[in-house]
């Protein structure tokens, strides 16, 4: 798709580029300032030192199982539900579309506290599994648990703005060819609606990656269990400037790739039809 | 499997939708095209929806043969993949991530190998050999609506519904794929039903036509019948007939049919009360000066627009009863027909058809 470029738009478009761009720089050095003072605040070497440092590693290989397992949860659970807010009127509708929003606008803190609440061992839930002793709270699965909650409705959005933009009458063309609803969705609104999913699915791993408050409320900070990057981070800060700067790095650099794989997904979707 | 004879699809239901009220009952024979014709929003579309399944109505009945693919009050609701209905999408509605040969091979019952081999053989008989392997998206619309008939017709429906099938076209285009699309449902041997708002479209596939307007039916007949015998203002504006609702005294011979402040002289032996007279433009005579001779009915009338059309000029005209005229452009220069001229305008009695 072809869009105006300032040139096409005459002197006019220009000036106005012009402008727009002094009047955005301050908010846009803001925004990147930091992070190239992150990156130029420590040499190759004490970087490279910090990334072989033991807490690092076990904070890497955690952030890693824990995040990639919450995506998939994210996805496989948050599917059908973006599938039913896509595609279905119901009663209810807007009260379940509210309800998705929430972990979006409540502070992670309070995330973490109402996970304890329902989860923690004195939880609503959570103390029938500790009368069978099973304790959900501080754990690996605690750390899943609260990224899971924080990061599917980022996945359900996507998604489900994907199911919307498949036209509803490709669906009914299948189903008039003699389709059954299984085949309908894995052979017409599954790979059309593809890239929404997928960008979902990118967008649900870089908010799990971020996770902090939740996780600290819910899960605790104890390492190799549940101490993920942003933990890590605030743990070596307290004792080791350099070694906090160089994870606060790796987080920074997961975070990028997870955005832009979003971002190449959705220009794909843009042009593919 | 054992191939039943055709059979015809009949369909009756009312349901509401937004604005529109629809009550309609209708049957396609087998072997025939029946053109659904109305203008837009008047449920046409919302019948073919009914009748493929995808639309469930407040109460109804859809049969297809022997088979009774819908009966609310017998609570009977077969879903749309097992109706063996196909459907004709307005814009076609193709799988865009699929190509020519995929799209037709969806609908083809058994393996996806078979289904392939098979589509390839649709398409050829389709003319669309050459197009096999292309991405839907890269077609004409011309070809697209090709695919979108082949992949119906592959999928082997017991009836075939078409939405609007020449709409999507350029006008350029349009007249050869018509021609090419009557001669491929032509020779189907299954009831089609055809929808369309083009008066054109309506005469050249219907072998029978059903006017719907508001949700209703209007005018069922042949096509000859409703060119002949229009009796709604829809189904004369078809064929641009002039339609005209009177009411005709009791007698004999040449007789007086009253329409509001219009007098008409018309014969119409055997019949009287509410009638209907209807006549051609062409036989819409107009002068400057007021005519004498055999034409009996003459009307003073005010021209509201004049629309030349190639060689003719179509004229509507006000007066005591509202006419529509074709003349020459010759005779339309001569007579100064501009909007808000006034002109005399006559027609014989003999033009005029009478009919209940």
């Amino acid at each position: 798709m072809a869009f105006l470029n300032d040139t096409d738009r005459g002197p006019q478009g220009r000036r106005e580029l012009v402008g727009l761009a002094f009047a955005s720089a301050p908010l846009i050095l803001f925004l990147a300032i930091p992070f190239v003072a992150l990156v130029a605040s420590i040499s190759p070497a004490q970087w490279l030192h910090s990334v072989h440092s033991p807490d690092a590693i076990s904070a890497l290989a955690l952030t890693l199982r824990t995040t990639l397992l919450s995506t998939v949860i994210c996805i496989v659970g948050g599917l059908p539900v973006a599938l039913l807010l896509g595609r279905h009127r119901f009663r209810g509708r807007e009260f379940l579309d509210t309800l998705i929003d929430l972990p979006i606008s409540v502070p992670p803190v309070v995330v973490g506290v109402a996970l304890l609440m329902a989860f923690g061992r004195m939880g609503l839930i959570g103390k029938h599994f500790h009368a069978i002793g099973i304790d959900i709270g501080f754990t690996t699965a605690a750390v899943v648990l609260a990224q899971v909650v924080i990061a599917s409705p980022f996945f359900i959005k996507a998604a489900r703005a994907g199911i919307e933009g498949v036209d509803p009458r490709l669906e009914n063309a299948a189903r008039v060819l003699g389709a059954n609803p299984w085949r309908v969705f894995w052979t017409v609104t599954f790979p059309l609606a593809k890239p929404g999913l997928l960008a979902g699915g990118l967008l649900a791993w870089a908010r799990a990656l971020s996770e902090f408050g939740a996780t600290m409320m819910f899960a605790g900070n104890f390492p190799g269990r549940t101490q993920t990057l942003p933990l890590a981070v605030m743990s070596a800060f307290e004792s080791d400037l350099s070694l906090s700067v160089g994870i606060a790095t790796i987080s920074l650099i997961l975070s990028v790739v997870a955005l832009v794989g979003a971002k190449l997904i959705a220009r794909s979707w843009r042009t593919a039809w | 499997m054992v191939k039943l004879p055709p059979s015809e699809l009949q369909m009756s239901a009312t349901t509401k939708m937004g604005d529109l009220d629809l009550d309609v009952t209708f049957t396609a024979h087998a072997n025939e095209v029946l053109v659904l014709v109305g203008p837009s929003g008047s449920g046409k579309s919302t019948c073919l929806n009914i009748a493929a399944g995808l639309l469930t109505p407040k109460s109804g009945v859809v049969r297809l043969g022997e088979r009774t693919l819908l009966d609310t009050a017998a609570k009977i609701n077969i879903a749309a993949p097992q109706r063996r209905i196909g459907l004709v999408f307005q814009d076609y509605a193709l799988f865009p991530h699929m190509t020519a040969r995929e799209n037709v091979a969806y609908g083809i019952a058994g393996e996806r190998k078979y289904a392939i081999k098979a589509a390839g053989n649709f398409l050829a008989r389709f003319g669309l050999a050459t197009l096999a392997d292309r991405p839907v998206t890269r077609l004409s619309g011309g070809e697209k609506q090709r695919v979108a008939l082949a992949r119906a017709v592959a999928a082997q429906p017991d009836a075939l519904l078409l939405d609007e099938p020449l709409a999507a076209l350029d006008v350029t285009t349009r007249d050869a794929i018509r021609v090419d699309l009557k001669s491929r449902i032509g020779q189907l041997g299954i009831p089609c039903v055809f929808v369309t708002h083009d008066p054109i479209d309506a005469l050249v596939f219907g072998d029978r036509i059903v006017a719907i307007e508001n949700g209703r039916v209007t005018q069922t007949g042949t096509r000859d019948e409703l060119a002949q015998t229009p009796r709604t203002q829809f189904v004369a504006d078809i064929t641009g007939l002039n339609l005209i609702k009177a009411r005709l005294d009791v007698g004999k011979g040449l007789r007086d049919a009253v329409a509001g402040d219009a007098v008409f002289h018309v014969l119409a032996d055997g019949l009287d009360g509410d009638v209907y007279l209807s006549f051609a433009p062409s036989e819409v005579g107009l002068s400057v000066s007021e005519p004498a001779g055999s034409a009996r009915n003459v009307f003073a009338s005010r021209v509201r627009s004049a629309i030349p059309l190639g060689e003719t000029v179509r004229i509507q005209l006000d007066g005591p009863a509202p006419l529509t005229a074709v003349v020459t452009r010759e005779s339309a220069e001569t007579l100064g027909v501009v909007p808000g001229a006034w002109v005399w305008a006559s027609v014989k009695a003999t033009a005029i058809r009478v009919y209940r």
